[in-house]
C-alpha cells in the first residue's frame, strides 16, 4: 500500500488482483473464468441452487492514488487511500475507496478468506455501497451457474425476448 | 407465546386490522399489490389448484418465442426459478412449496398460493394508513408505489410495454404474468378507518416517496428490500405506539 500511495508501483499492476478479491468475495470460487471482469451476485439466496451473477468488463475500472490534500500548498502530506473507479456506459463514473483496511481484506479475500459476519457489517460496507451503485442500471444479463466452474447465460434481447445459451467453463 | 382463540376476539379493525403473528415481508407486499391494482380491494383467484415450479417450468418450455433455449437446459431453468424468481416455502428442504413469485413486479400476486402466501392483515393495514396520510401525501405515495411496481405494463390499458427497460427476472415474471387475466377484484365492501395515530401515516408515506427518489439509482431489487425494511419498521413503530 505504501509503495502504491508513494508511487514506486503503478497502480494498474495491482487492479487485476483487486477484482479477483472482489470475485472471491462474491462466492466465485474459480474467478479466472471470468476473465478478469469484475462479477456481482445478484442475490444471496439461502438453500438455493444456482447462484446468478451480473458482470461488468475490466477496462472499464482504473485504480487511482487518491490525495485528499493535494490542495494544501504548505503542509506536509501524503495519499491516504486508493480509489477503484468504474466509468459507466453512459460516462457516469463511481469510485470505492479503498483505505488500508479496505486493502488489508482484499488481499486477505486473495488468501482464501471469507469475511465474518461483523466484518460484513463494517468496512465491506462501502462494498455494499458501491456494488449497489454498480448495480443500478437495469440489467440485460445475468451469468447462471450451478457449480461455480460451468456457466449459462440468460439475456433479454430487444422486444423482451429472454435467450438461455450454455457458455461452458469460460466467459 | 401462542394466542389463543379468546385473545384473537380483541382484533378491531378500527383501532389495528393486523393479526398478531409472525410476518413475512416478501409475503405482504405480494398482497399489497393487489391493493395497489384495485385501489385498496385484495384480488380475488379464480384459480382452485396450487401453483408449482413445474408449472412455472412448463410455461417457460411452451413458449419458445418468449423464452428461447431453455429447452435445451430445464434443469438449469428449474433451479433458476427456484432460486431467483420464486418466494419458496421450506426452500432447500424437504417438500418445498411456493409460496408466490419474488415481489420484483405488481402482478406476480396473480400467481400467489393463497394458503402459504398469507399476510395476516398487514398489507390492508400498509395501504390504509398511506391512503389516509394527510396533505394529499396518501395518494401521492400510493400512486408512486403503483408506478414503481408495475413498470412496463400500462396502467391504462393493461398491456405489456417492450420498450421500457427492466431486468432479466422482472422481464421472465412479466412475461408470465402477461397471459394470466383471471384476476378480479374481491366483490366485498371495503374496510377502511382512518389510522388512531395520523402523525404515523404522515411519516410513512413521507417516508415512501422520499426513498422512492432513489429508484433509477439502486438495483430493483436492492429497492424492494429497503421498501420491504420500511414498511415493517413503520408497522411495528405504529403499534408500539398504540399498545
Amino acid at each position: 500500500m505504501l509503495e502504491l500511495t508513494s508511487g514506486k508501483v503503478d497502480p494498474a499492476t495491482v487492479l487485476p488482483g483487486m477484482l479477483r478479491a472482489i470475485n472471491l468475495g462474491e462466492g466465485l470460487t474459480h474467478p479466472e473464468l471470468v476473465r478478469g471482469r469484475l462479477s456481482l451476485q445478484v442475490r444471496e439466496a439461502p438453500g438455493g441452487t444456482i447462484r446468478s451473477y451480473r458482470t461488468f468488463p475490466g477496462d472499464r475500472f482504473k485504480l487511482v492514488v487518491q490525495d485528499e490534500a493535494q490542495r494544501a500548498r504548505f503542509v506536509e502530506h501524503m495519499p491516504t487511500k486508493l480509489g477503484l473507479r468504474y466509468r459507466g456506459e453512459n460516462d457516469t463514473e463511481t469510485t470505492l475507496d479503498v483505505n488500508l483496511d479496505v486493502f488489508e481484506m482484499f488481499d486477505r479475500l486473495n488468501h482464501g478468506y471469507r469475511p465474518t459476519g461483523e466484518e460484513l457489517q463494517g468496512y465491506y460496507l462501502s462494498l455494499a455501497i458501491f456494488k449497489n451503485i454498480l448495480g443500478s442500471a437495469p440489467y440485460q444479463e445475468v451469468l447462471l451457474t450451478p457449480s461455480g466452474h460451468d456457466f449459462f447465460r440468460v439475456r433479454r434481447q430487444d422486444g423482451g425476448t429472454l435467450k438461455l445459451e450454455h457458455v461452458g467453463a469460460e466467459v | 407465546m401462542r394466542l389463543s382463540k379468546r385473545d384473537k376476539e380483541f382484533r378491531l379493525p378500527k383501532i389495528s386490522y393486523l393479526d398478531f403473528k409472525q410476518l413475512e415481508m416478501d409475503r405482504v407486499l405480494t398482497a399489497l399489490f393487489a391493493r395497489l391494482k384495485h385501489d385498496g380491494v385484495p384480488s380475488r383467484l379464480r384459480r382452485t389448484v396450487e401453483v408449482t415450479s413445474d408449472a412455472f417450468v412448463a410455461e417457460f418450455l411452451e413458449h419458445p418465442e418468449w423464452f428461447d433455449g431453455f429447452d435445451r437446459h430445464p434443469d438449469v431453468l428449474r433451479s433458476w426459478i427456484e432460486t431467483h424468481l420464486m418466494d419458496m416455502v421450506n426452500r432447500g428442504k424437504a417438500k418445498p412449496a411456493i409460496a408466490a413469485p419474488r415481489p420484483l413486479h405488481g402482478y406476480t400476486y396473480r400467481f400467489r398460493n393463497p394458503k402459504r402466501s398469507r399476510d395476516y392483515g398487514a398489507s390492508q393495514q400498509v395501504y390504509e394508513t398511506l391512503y389516509h396520510a394527510r396533505q394529499s401525501q396518501g395518494y401521492k405515495s400510493i400512486e408512486q408505489l403503483k408506478r414503481f411496481f408495475f413498470p412496463g405494463i400500462d396502467l391504462n390499458t393493461d398491456k405489456y410495454d417492450a420498450s421500457v427497460e427492466i431486468d432479466v427476472e422482472t422481464q421472465a415474471l412479466l412475461r408470465l404474468s402477461d397471459q394470466v387475466k383471471s384476476d378480479a377484484p374481491d366483490p366485498g365492501p371495503r374496510e377502511s378507518f382512518p389510522p388512531v395515530c395520523f402523525g404515523a401515516a404522515d411519516l410513512m408515506a413521507d417516508d415512501v416517496i422520499r426513498l422512492l427518489v432513489y429508484q433509477s439509482f439502486i438495483p430493483r431489487s436492492v429497492m424492494v428490500d429497503y421498501l420491504k425494511i420500511l414498511l415493517s419498521f413503520h408497522l411495528a413503530l405504529y403499534h408500539l405506539r398504540l399498545f
